[in-house]
């Protein structure tokens, strides 16, 4: 008890001493600054909750709009030209490709001339133009595949 | 735990007296007790609570002000521009303690690391000063108090008996200045004077005895 009270009594001395004039303006003044640095703390704190608010509000929003298909569907964009040729030979013709260098389009007329005349003949039957093959012993030894990459 | 306010939007510990905390001297002998009412206090501080920010810098200001003014071997200026540093640290950034030894050993860590800081600015040019040389023997807070006692036991010594018993009986016992004035026959205006006049001797001579230390 005695060093409680001699320990107070010290205290009560050292801040006699201690807080003069000079300490009360400084700490006054250095209570302003931190008050004003907590302000500004607290005011960046609400501002970063503010912002993370509205992002994830955003966020959810266009979430939500995906969710629902409102957004429009961005357009697929094909990666080359040769792919197309690809795609559309292969749903043109229903035949298999084995290499995309080998898509060559030719007419009627051309197609014609890599059989012997007379072994075949493009005819409308049922309203679509189909080659009817006349003689197929004829056909086969005129026709060469190697013809139809020219 | 968040803290709640009052009607008044005032938190209710504002007013109430904090056990272990108020008094140094109390948060001495109380030693290691667990003060439910810090965990609230230091944590509406870190939630920003200007109030309760303004009533730890009235409860500690002076107290870690002590403190530098030990690390600066009394050197005034120095001591008060770590303070300013500190506070504003603190006001920043406020972490939440249960006990308040633990409160006191933390924010004599952020004292001490200001201060050091502080010697590291002003010698920059004296690259081999060992900067920790200058606080590693009083960065214990305990060492500190220690060391201001025995500067304040050196100060007292320079004050006569009837000082000491006038600086006793107005700031320790905390007696009313009439009664002092009436007390000693001399007039109020005499005995408010002579004891701004005993404050300051004290104070320059607690001052002197920090720096003697340092330079033994």
């Amino acid at each position: 008890m005695k060093s409680l009270n001699k320990f107070s009594e010290e205290e009560a001395l050292l801040n006699a001493a201690l807080a003069d004039e000079s300490w009360q303006s400084l700490n006054s003044s250095l209570k302003r600054h931190a008050l004003v640095a907590m302000c500004a703390r607290n005011r960046k704190r609400r501002l970063r909750l503010w912002a993370g608010q509205a992002a994830c509000t955003a966020a959810l929003f266009t979430g939500a709009l995906w969710w629902l298909g409102l957004l429009p569907q961005p357009a697929v964009k094909p990666v080359n030209s040769r792919q197309i040729i690809a795609a559309g030979v292969a749903q043109k013709s229903e035949t298999p490709l084995t290499s995309a260098t080998a898509v060559h389009f030719i007419s009627e007329t051309e197609m014609l001339a890599m059989f012997p005349p007379g072994s075949c003949v493009v005819a409308e039957i049922n309203g679509q133009k189909k080659l009817v093959i006349l003689d197929p012993k004829i056909a086969e030894a005129g026709f060469t595949v190697a013809d139809v990459g020219r | 735990m968040r803290f709640v306010h009052g009607h008044t939007g005032i938190p209710s510990f504002v007013s109430l007296p904090l056990p272990g905390i108020s008094q140094p001297c109390e948060a001495e002998s109380a030693g290691r007790a667990t003060t439910p009412q810090l965990r609230e206090f230091t944590q509406a501080i870190s939630h920003g609570d200007e109030q309760a920010f303004n009533r730890f810098y009235d409860l500690y200001s002076l107290r870690l002000y002590k403190y530098l003014l030990v690390l600066a071997h009394g050197n005034e200026s120095e001591a008060r521009e770590a303070l300013q540093t500190v506070v504003v640290k603190l006001a920043r950034n406020f972490e939440v303690f249960d006990e308040e030894f633990r409160l006191w050993g933390w924010l004599c860590r952020i004292a001490r690391n200001a201060y050091v800081d502080l010697c590291r600015a002003r010698r920059r040019d004296q690259r081999f000063v060992p900067l920790d040389d200058c606080v590693a023997d009083v960065a214990e807070p305990r060492r500190a108090d220690h060391r201001l006692s025995s500067a304040l036991q050196s100060a007292l010594l320079v004050l006569t008996g009837e000082e000491l018993e006038l600086m006793r009986a107005a700031y320790v016992d905390e007696r009313p200045l009439q009664e002092l004035a009436d007390a000693s026959g001399q007039t109020y205006k005499a005995v408010e004077s002579k004891l701004g006049r005993l404050r300051r001797k004290l104070k320059s001579n607690l001052l002197r005895e920090l720096t003697r230390e340092e330079s033994q």
